[in-house]
């Protein structure tokens, strides 16, 4: 009897063992999942994300680019950049190309710097449409030349892209409606790094691009350049 | 029991990675950078540049132009044209005929120094001392000022070539007309004009001298075809 006693005590005993041994398992896997939890805790902060655009490649920010030109007359004639930085984006605007001639070249150069701490990556750049027309130029001819000589002029109007000092650069033509293009190489630029990013417009001297005869304003639709944090797949 | 384990750490795998994820997917911070642009083409008006000019191979607005003949008396005595600074006109065109059937020439050239192909757009007669008149015959010595107009105007003509086209003139009263076929002249070439003014063989004659002066011409060259000439 009191054998059996003993032999039930004993029983109880393992089980209990058994029984602590799991609950032991069992808090052990929701202590781990509470280390998972506790990673998302450490989420990024959107500010260590942080690109600025800025005149010189230690710039600070805002400020004004001086476009350049072999002419002289061009440069002078064509206005100055505005660079803002702003809880939306970057904002380059106020670019004005003044063209005269076929050979003529305009170009406006600033910086992005990446002041973030994680590596930026250009993922695609594209042009928008001009408000309310379904075209990324829009020509308007001045007085003493046509419509149509114009129409011609601007179907040739190419702008030339570059974004870094060296190979990378992508030339965007300027007619039809809005288009964006995927950066392959997605150009990376690590934490304190800076890429230099110019626009060069040229007035083509391709003999199948009217010679325009008389003044026009060219407006162009809204480029744009989207980076991100991680790299395109 | 060790179902309810398994499920229980595949659960928890599938938490890890969709937390994982949503790591992940709230790390892909993003900016963008935006470029407000426009353009204005102002071309230099003196890049296109056609004129009148004495020379071939350059604008030279200088000369005076010497009419020619057959005979020499009237070249000598017929007056010589000259170029307008703007390039357009020729002045001074006149002729001193003693009988019919005599004529004198004047040739220019039109030269495109310019860096775009020119079309002639129109080309005209102004009056001579800016009245209406295109021609005015004024009698010498010996010959009465109605006579004198009788012959001009029944009498005389004057025609003109502007490189293969040629034309009368429109007649006593200014003008001016857009050429009936396309006349192009392109970057670095020159055609010629010439013109002619003629006493009509066997006309009326007059009973001594008269000259007869002409309205300045005119030649306006633009960079488009004035018109659709291959309709």
């Amino acid at each position: 009897m009191l054998n059996n006693k003993y032999k039930d005590k004993r029983i109880f005993s393992v089980i209990l063992l058994i029984f602590v041994f799991c609950l032991s398992i069992g808090l052990a896997l929701f202590s781990s999942s509470l280390n998972i939890k506790s990673t998302t805790t450490v989420s990024p902060s959107k500010d260590n994300f942080k690109l600025i655009a800025t005149c010189t490649y230690n710039g600070t920010g805002d400020c004004e680019v001086t476009p350049t030109s072999d002419d002289p007359v061009l440069a002078e004639n064509s206005s100055k950049a505005v660079i803002e930085n702003t809880t939306n984006g970057m904002v380059i605007r106020n670019l004005n190309f003044y063209l005269t001639k076929p050979g003529d070249k305009i170009k406006y150069s600033f910086y992005v710097r990446n002041n973030g701490q994680y590596t930026a990556y250009m993922k695609n750049y594209g042009v928008r449409n001009v408000e309310g027309t379904q075209k990324v130029i829009k020509c308007t001819p001045g007085e003493g030349t046509s419509e149509s000589m114009v129409s011609s002029f601007c179907s040739g109007f190419s702008l030339f892209l570059n974004f870094s000092t060296g190979a990378s650069s992508s030339s965007g033509v300027m007619y039809g409606g809005a288009w964006e293009r995927d950066l392959n190489s997605s150009l990376p630029m690590s934490p304190n790094s800076y890429r230099q990013v110019s626009i060069e417009l040229t007035y083509s001297t391709s003999s199948s691009v009217v010679r325009v005869d008389g003044p026009l304003t060219v407006e162009m639709g809204e480029m744009y350049i989207n980076y991100s944090s991680v790299p395109n797949s | 029991m060790r179902n309810q384990r398994k499920n229980k750490m595949i659960f928890i795998g599938i938490l890890a990675l969709v937390v994982g994820s949503i790591t992940i997917g709230f790390a892909a911070f993003s900016n963008v950078l935006t470029i407000r642009s426009s353009a204005t083409v102002n071309p230099d008006p003196s890049t296109f540049n056609v004129s009148l000019s004495c020379a071939t191979d350059s604008i030279d607005k200088s000369c005076e132009i010497a009419p020619t003949s057959d005979n020499t008396s009237v070249a000598t005595n017929s007056s010589k044209a000259s170029i307008s600074a703007d390039g357009k006109t020729l002045s001074n065109i006149g002729a001193a005929f003693t009988e019919p059937g005599q004529s004198v020439s004047y040739t220019v050239h039109a030269y495109n120094a310019g860096q775009y192909t020119a079309w002639v757009q129109e080309h005209g007669q102004d009056g001579v001392n800016s009245t209406s008149n295109t021609r005015v015959c004024t009698a010498g010595e010996g010959t009465s000022q109605e006579l004198a107009d009788a012959v001009c105007h029944d009498s005389i003509s004057l025609l003109y070539t502007i490189g293969e086209f040629s034309s009368f003139g429109a007649g006593t009263h200014w003008y001016s007309s857009a050429p009936p076929v396309e006349l192009k002249l392109g970057k670095q070439q020159y055609h010629d004009i010439t013109i002619t003014i003629k006493y009509k063989d066997g006309g009326a004659r007059a009973d001594g001298p008269f000259t007869v002066e002409f309205g300045d011409m005119y030649f306006n060259y633009g960079t488009t075809s004035p018109k659709d000439y291959t309709s």
